[in-house]
């Protein structure tokens, strides 16, 4: 495929309604008075509410988190919207293992296509016993992540580096519960060409409420499990379905690749799903090996990548083992190309009855579910 | 997720401006309701600015109303490191602005169709609206129409209301790749549309 720039803000975007005036904080009587009204009530009910001897929550202060989007936002996290290269030379993941990889053994290293991997993958998925879930339940997903992170500069620069997390997610099977999501901040780290990241300020710990997104009787929502088992199983299908949607047909192919790591990412996806994704994304032009790529875990993998996109897979069993994305071509602020930009591990993915007890006063909500 | 502590410093070195900054005055209502009133007078006229782009003057009230209902009921939770608050109310009016979402998009599919302003409010700003009404501003308004929630959400936080990649991604809780995957996508739609529209408009004046 031919490297897609990374697009600029669309001047006329920009222009559209820029001559609707927001109003003087003083015009705007409904709203003010709606806040006056409750500080008002708030201070008649006493400061008791805020005592300013105790100490507060605030101590381990967090930014209240919210989506427009919730489950299908978080399981999205993909960080290789960048233009990437397919392999090229590249520095140490950040958490690298010091053993060599193993790698497949093939007569030659152009035996070892792309197409090969993925349907060893497949044939591994369909092999493969998963729980099936029951609606009602959760699955539940932890895992490892580190993504580029960048800050815009006055000046219109940027200034990237990698910040890692580690994750727990809790997804309603059928959308039609509340989910959960616990983010633990595992520290920012330079990136090889990069400055000094922000300091961390010690290790903290967010949960939010990821709404229901499915109401009884009507489909379940895209990225829940019940969407996905509901998906064809045969790779023609799929692979129909998965270029069916109209837009920009000469970027059919990058969306398709996209998508089908959006469905993998987080998620316990069902052994006929998978390798059915698996042999679809096998059809993918532009697909090459890379056949030393290392998890977020420094487990060593032999991955699949296009346009910078990778899916690791264990060289052994074919079990997909996270992600990578590295960067295509030099981009100001962040690096040449080579550098890692994206680098996940899943660790674990199964069927739980009950989301854990958070106290309430803890979780932050998410905006975007659906009241039925 | 993403340390804070470079938010919302650009553009507002310590000294350069004396005025208490967001935090302090968040943390200061917490013992003081009303002086989270400061709050409001600094950022609403942003919000409503930013809301009534989206959803027209009317709705865009009511969102502003919201937002800081819900910011001033949950400023406990507030993170102290960000000096700045507009990322988080941006991200409180985002919320408030989805509850408008059948309006936002009847909207822009007016504007699409007849290529007027149907929220411009002045008789001044409608002529200037008719003016301007071109086949472009047509494409625009229906290719914002036709984006994702979350994509048109980002995209215009960005492009709008013209925060940071990382002030949206805290404002949408969500990693900066997303948000940068997601304006990448939307922009392409968005710059596809207006391709079409432009070779259809170069095509008519040929033939002309």
């Amino acid at each position: 495929m031919t490297d897609l720039p990374e697009p600029g803000p669309v001047r006329e975007l920009k222009d559209l309604r820029a001559d609707v005036a927001g109003r003087a904080p003083e015009e705007l009587h409904r709203a003010r008075g709606l806040l006056l009204a409750d500080i008002q009530a708030e201070r008649g009910a006493g400061d008791s509410s805020h005592p300013a001897f105790l100490p507060r929550r605030a101590s381990r202060p967090r930014l209240a988190m919210f989506g427009g989007v919730a489950a299908a936002v978080v399981a999205t996290a993909t960080a290789a919207a960048m233009v990437l290269l397919p392999s090229p030379p590249r520095p140490l993941p950040p958490t690298g293992g010091s053993s060599g990889p193993w790698v497949p053994q093939t007569s030659s290293s152009a035996v070892l296509t792309a197409a090969y991997v993925l349907n060893q993958a497949a044939s591994a998925a369909a092999a493969s016993s998963r729980p099936v879930p029951r609606p009602g339940q959760f699955i539940y997903v932890t895992s490892v992540t580190t993504y580029v992170s960048s800050e815009v500069l006055q000046s219109g620069k940027e200034k990237s580096w990698l910040y890692r997390t580690k994750r727990q997610i809790w997804q309603s099977v059928d959308g039609q519960r509340a989910g959960l999501l616990q983010i633990v901040d595992r520290g920012n780290v330079k990136l090889p060409w990069g400055p000094v990241p922000p300091a961390d300020s010690g290790q903290t710990v967010d949960w939010t409420s990821l709404p229901a997104n499915s109401c009884p009787g009507a489909a379940p929502a895209h990225g829940t499990y019940a969407f996905l088992a509901s998906l064809p199983t045969s790779p023609s299908s799929l692979r129909a379905w998965l270029y069916q949607h109209p837009d920009g047909q000469n970027q059919a192919d990058a969306q398709a690749w996209t998508d089908i790591g959006d469905m993998l990412r987080e998620m316990l996806v069902p052994p006929k799903l998978a390798a059915a994704l698996f042999r679809v994304a096998g059809t993918i032009p532009g697909a090459t090996v890379v056949p030393h790529a290392t998890n977020a875990v420094g487990r060593a993998g032999v991955a699949v990548s296009r346009s910078g996109m990778e899916l690791i897979f264990d060289p052994q069993t074919y079990q997909l083992i996270g992600e990578g994305g590295v960067l295509t071509k030099a981009t100001p602020g962040v690096g040449p190309a080579g550098t890692v930009i994206a680098s996940t591990a899943q660790l674990k993915e199964t069927v739980v009855d009950h989301l854990p007890k958070i106290p309430p006063s803890q979780v932050d909500k998410s905006g975007g579910g659906v009241t039925c | 997720m993403h340390k804070p502590a470079t938010l919302g410093r650009e553009g507002r070195p310590p000294d350069a401006d004396r005025r208490t900054d967001d935090a302090t005055l968040i943390a200061r209502s917490r013992a003081e309701p009303e002086a989270f009133a400061a709050i409001f007078d600094r950022h609403a006229t942003g919000i409503h600015r930013y809301a009534a782009r989206r959803l027209g003057a009317g709705p865009a009230e009511d969102v502003v109303g919201e937002t800081f209902l819900v910011a001033f009921r949950r400023r406990d939770r507030y993170d102290l490191s960000h000096r700045n608050a507009a990322p988080w109310l941006f991200g409180i009016a985002t919320n408030m602005i989805s509850r408008h979402r059948q309006a936002e998009v009847r909207l822009y599919r007016a504007l699409a169709r007849v290529g007027v302003d149907p929220a411009v409010e002045s008789p001044a700003d409608e002529v200037v609206a008719r003016v301007a009404a071109s086949g472009q501003r047509r494409a625009l308004a229906a290719a914002l129409a036709r984006l994702k929630a979350a994509d048109r959400d980002t995209l215009l936080l960005v492009d709008w209301a013209e925060l940071t990649y990382d002030q949206a991604a805290l404002a949408l809780g969500v990693p900066v790749g997303t948000v940068r995957s997601r304006l990448n996508r939307a922009r392409r739609k968005i710059r596809e549309a207006l391709d079409d529209i432009n070779s259809v408009l170069s095509e008519e004046h040929r033939n002309d």
